[in-house]
């Protein structure tokens, strides 16, 4: 069977989003991907013609500033973690050596 | 040889009340685990951020007294790697590349060489508004083995400011030098307190004759900032020396046993995904509020302040004394401002009061182990008097004053002595060795006699001139009496 | 097909005491569990214990002539991807699954203000992402007016709880379309506000530049009396505008000659014939009234849709980074910290979820970025622009749909059959304008709905034109039997 040509960036975006696939998964999902990329692609084309900046917010409008006010503090142990000692508790075995 | 060093400061603003996000509180020293947090700085589904008015009001501070290009509005952006402790497993903060705009650009920070007087300067390229993530605990086998990681959310979300520099810098001392400047520049600013623990961290990127760049992570302490350093010299010129190449490469500072170690080498390319944060409209950068953020800034003009202090005789180690303990400068002015003397206020605070302060083991930075300006005033009227001499004021009344400063002055003074003479007709009779010695012309009997006197009169305030003068007086007139 | 009395005209009947609360609240009860086996609207229920307990509470406020809310009496259901502390919020997912978010969402708080009963949460397709809700990992939900054919997504089982007579009022959400196309296949109304109108704070996010929580009922006046209790700025949330509570529930019927209605080719060719005939029947049955038609053209159009796509997987691959297994309950189970995040991420998500976020990570990666995700937000502004240009002027008269209700089944087995479906509907999204959807006709016993779109902060006249279309189509408070 011929391999989808987007397979190994598949893999590659994968890892990124911390999503594990199996092989038949990640076979499916590869072709769903190559069409839907070059779906996507097309905006690609025409944006070169357009000589406008991007548009991140749609009203242009600015933010608001908090003022100070009370915490809204809530008790760890509702949500479902485990924990030791107070310390929200995960698995790590070397998981990544160092912060970004 | 050359050396080419670029700095990277994350500094907490632990003074700006609440965390940069949320009502969380930013200074979460005391907190117990875990107790500190909300479904925002915890990045629960739906919870949304809004960008605290108390942390933008203190970075335009800084920015400005770092002479940054202010832009019109800010903008953040959202950085994406997964760690346990960044809850989103997003960091939100500025990254120009992908439409951020940062609070500050192209700055420079003026810092002072206390050793010679002299003004560095180092440019800024930026400094960035971002948030926190948690602190993460290993256990047994440590970052590389541990079976778990312990998170506290506590810091999750505390504002930092990112304040990165030119490699403008050229040797480690000066590296130390301006980052301890540029901790006081920020205290002064109401932004950060230098002395809170972990509040702030250091990248060093530094270059050797023109070699490959090496970066140095996780340097926490000013002094570390020099050793760190220093070693990296050392060790980049024992490998050139031996024929081998630097390579551009990411290293870890480890404290304790004083050496950089280099970090597991990484597969892939960073890939962080970066866009702008479609929950936080950019913020714009009014009229009003950089008004405000320019009265801030001049509170922090530490080389303005600094030049203050000599128009008034006051001695450069003396001012920068002051200066670098706040409570004792602010005291300073109060005091000179009730009409103290300039020259000597300053010696009584920066040298005599701030060494008890050490003698004693109390903190100088606490404003509540300083005693009020008037009580200081008191204290320098006193000394210019006469009425006690300096030795009185420092060897028991700058103590007495330490230990109580809230005490008024009267009840700590000594007592004076009223009458010295009678102590000096009883030494006179007891010390008739002394007295002839001093007669056939040594001096130092003299001398020993004032000690007598002093000792016999107590602990009561004396002025030795006045006890010397009096048994000159006394044996002058005894003699010329014929006796 | 029957009327019932609209929402609103029950609340007023509750208040003068010509209803009763518990009553209609075993009405409601009874449809519930008639339906519910075949229909699969909610994914969780409020004990019915205690909504009668609830209706018993608001019955003896009335009758002790306390004041009550506006909504007293009323049952509302929630999309289940709005955050409710009393009932579990699943967003559809596995990965969600049970999870009971420390606090309410604003409008939550709002609709509770009002003294509305919440009855419980409806079906979606997972995180919002599918335009049918058989993306769902509590199974499909079918449509009311024909159980082998889908009502619509992501707000499925919102409309469906209308359709059947299982709820009064729903909030559901819309990020490209997700309240407006179940509105239009379920023969409900359907509007997703201006972008900030209402809070998003207790959303669960999927692309939130585009997303609005969306009031849905059976009929104008009642989403106009749901969106005046939702909306209005919020402090919690830094996107929300700052105007005061909107005030549409009291607007009058529109004098059709002081209506203009725009109508934009690219938005009302393309659709199935039947559509299209149905389309321009009420158009000119409008202009026979005295409503102006307008021409317009919007050629950016044909490339909203891919561009709508870029922006909303780029930012799910971002809003679905958190969801790790730590704070939530889909564990990985992995001995490794990496290897408990993948597996937890990939046992949590649904396969149209993974994908999209995968396309979305692609999207913003190095690079890629300019040649997707900054691309897409230049044709964003281009669109915004034109249609706010269009808006200011008149309405535009827009389809909803490209086809009539399709069967279960019929739009999955081609990721872009299933973009297709919003062709029409993203518009609104990528511009932050309010759109309508409401029904005109049915067909076959399948309903055909319509499209309004306005300007900014225009759902003051989006409702006016739409009471007095409902006043023409004779549709209002229809419902299944």
């Amino acid at each position: 069977m011929t391999r989808c040509n987007y397979y190994e960036l598949l893999r590659k975006l994968a890892s990124l989003a911390k999503i594990r696939l199996s092989d038949e998964e990640a076979e499916s999902l590869c072709r769903d991907l190559e069409r839907t990329a070059e779906f996507l692609r097309s905006v690609s084309d025409i944006s070169k013609s357009l000589n406008v900046e991007p548009l991140y917010y749609v009203w242009d409008e600015w933010g608001p500033l908090r003022n100070p006010g009370e915490p809204r503090t809530i008790n760890i142990a509702d949500l479902p973690v485990r924990t030791k000692d107070g310390y929200v508790k995960v698995p790590w075995r070397g998981g990544r050596v160092e912060e970004a | 040889m050359k050396v080419t060093i670029g700095l990277e400061i994350h500094v907490q603003m632990s003074e700006a009340g609440s965390k940069l996000f949320c009502d969380c509180k930013a200074n979460y020293r005391g907190f117990d685990v875990n107790t500190n947090v909300c479904p925002v700085c915890l990045g629960l589904p739906g919870a949304l951020p809004v960008v605290s008015r108390r942390s933008v009001e203190l970075a335009l501070a800084t920015a400005l007294a770092f002479k940054c290009e202010i832009p019109k509005f800010i903008v953040f952006t959202r950085k994406h790697y997964f760690y346990p402790d960044l809850p989103k497993n997003y960091q939100i903060s500025m990254f120009e590349r992908a439409g951020g705009v940062p609070i500050c650009r192209n700055g420079v920070i003026s810092f002072l060489d206390p050793s010679t007087w002299e003004w560095k300067t180092c440019r800024i390229r930026r400094i960035n508004i971002e948030e926190d993530p948690g602190r993460t605990v290993y256990e047994e086998g440590g970052i590389t083995g541990s079976p778990y990681a312990l998170v506290d959310y506590n810091r999750s979300g505390v504002p930092l400011l990112e304040i990165v520099t030119e490699p403008d810098i050229r040797t480690p001392r000066d590296a130390r030098l301006l980052v301890e400047h540029l901790l006081l520049m920020l205290e002064y600013l109401g932004v950060a307190n230098p002395r809170l623990e972990g509040v702030f961290r250091v990248d060093a990127n530094i270059s050797v004759n023109g070699g490959e760049r090496v970066e140095v992570k996780n340097i926490g302490s000013t002094l570390d900032v020099e050793k760190a350093l220093n070693y990296e010299i050392l060790r980049q010129t024992k490998i050139r020396e031996a024929g081998g190449l630097i390579e551009r490469e990411t290293r870890h500072w480890d404290a304790m046993r004083g050496v950089t170690r280099p970090l597991r080498h990484k597969e892939y390319e960073e890939e962080y995904l970066y866009f702008p944060d479609p929950d936080l409209p950019p913020i714009a950068i009014t009229g009003e509020m950089l008004e405000k953020a320019m009265g801030m800034a001049a509170k922090a003009d530490l080389r303005a302040l600094l030049e203050e202090l000599p128009k008034l005789n006051v001695s450069p180690e003396h001012a920068w004394s002051l200066l670098t303990t706040r409570p004792s400068l602010e005291l300073f002015r109060k005091t000179v401002s009730l009409g103290g003397d300039p020259q000597l206020t300053a010696r009584i605070l920066a040298v005599d009061y701030k060494g008890e302060l050490r003698e004693q083991g109390k903190d100088p930075y606490d404003p509540s182990n300083w005693p009020p300006p008037e009580t200081v005033l008191e204290l320098v009227k006193l000394t210019i008097s006469g009425v006690y001499t300096y030795d009185t004021i420092k060897g028991l009344v700058i103590p007495a004053l330490a230990s109580n400063p809230r005490a008024r002055l009267e009840t700590i003074l000594p007592e004076r002595a009223s009458d010295i003479d009678v102590a000096v007709e009883e030494v006179l009779r007891e010390e008739v060795k002394a007295v002839r010695d001093y007669l056939q012309g040594k001096t130092q009997a003299l001398n020993y006699l004032v000690g007598r006197v002093i000792r016999k009169i107590g602990r009561k305030a004396v002025d030795p001139r006045v006890i010397r003068e009096a048994l000159e007086k006394r044996i002058k007139s005894a003699m010329g009496a014929g006796g | 097909m029957r009327r019932l009395k609209q929402a609103w005209e029950l609340a007023r009947d509750f208040r003068e005491g010509v209803e009763d609360p518990v009553e209609h609240a075993y009405k409601v009860l009874e449809a519930i569990s008639r339906w519910e086996g075949v229909v699969n609207a909610y994914i969780s229920l409020e004990s019915p214990d205690l909504v009668v307990e609830e209706a018993e509470r608001v019955a003896r406020g009335i009758r002790a002539g306390e004041r009550v809310g506006k909504l007293a009496g009323l049952l509302v259901s929630v999309k289940d991807n709005i955050c409710t502390s009393f009932l579990p919020t699943t967003a559809g997912s596995r990965m969600l699954d049970p999870y009971i978010p420390p606090f309410n969402a604003t409008v939550v708080e709002r609709l509770l203000g009002e003294d509305a009963i919440i009855i419980g949460k409806t079906n979606l397709d997972e995180f919002a992402m599918g335009s049918t809700t058989e993306l769902s990992a509590f199974d499909p939900t079918r449509n009311p007016w024909d159980p082998e054919r889908v009502p619509g997504g992501s707000s499925g089982g919102s409309a469906a709880s209308l359709a059947y007579g299982g709820s009064d009022l729903s909030l559901g959400s819309d990020t490209g379309g997700s309240a407006r196309l179940p509105a239009a296949y379920t023969a409900t109304v359907g509007l997703k506000p201006t972008y900030g109108l209402v809070s998003r704070y207790g959303l669960i996010p999927y692309g939130n530049s585009l997303e609005q929580i969306s009031p849905m009922a059976r009929s104008v006046r009642d989403v106009a009396l749901l969106l005046d209790v939702i909306g209005g700025w919020d402090p919690l949330d830094a996107t929300s505008l700052r105007v005061d509570k909107p005030r549409t529930f009291t607007a009058s019927k529109a004098d059709p000659r002081r209506v203009t209605v725009c109508v934009v080719k690219e938005l009302a060719e393309g659709a199935d014939e039947v559509i299209e005939r149905a389309y321009w029947r009420i158009l000119k049955r409008l202009e026979s009234e005295g409503v102006e038609l307008r021409e317009e053209e919007l050629p950016i159009a044909s490339k909203a849709l891919p561009a709508y796509y870029t922006i909303a997987f780029a930012e799910a691959s971002s809003n679905l980074a958190r969801y790790d297994g730590v704070f939530y309950p889909m564990k990985g189970g992995g001995s490794s910290w990496e290897e408990d995040v993948e597996l937890a991420r990939m046992k949590g998500f649904g396969r149209e979820v993974k994908k999209r976020i995968l396309m979305g990570v692609y999207a913003l990666s190095e690079g890629y970025r300019d040649e997707y995700y900054v691309a897409a937000t230049k044709i964003r502004r281009v669109l915004r622009d034109e249609v706010l240009r269009i808006t200011r002027n008149c309405i535009i008269a827009s389809q909803a749909s490209p086809i009539l209700p399709p069967r279960l089944g019929e739009r999955l087995d081609d990721p872009l059959k299933l973009y297709a479906m919003d062709v029409y509907t993203v518009i609104a999204n990528l511009a932050g304008v309010p759109a309508l959807v409401q029904p005109i006709e049915f067909h076959n016993g399948l309903p055909v709905g319509i499209q309004w779109m306005g300007k900014p902060l225009g759902e003051e006249e989006l409702v006016p034109l739409g009471l007095l279309v409902e006043e023409l189509t004779g549709l209002a408070g229809v419902v299944v039997g």
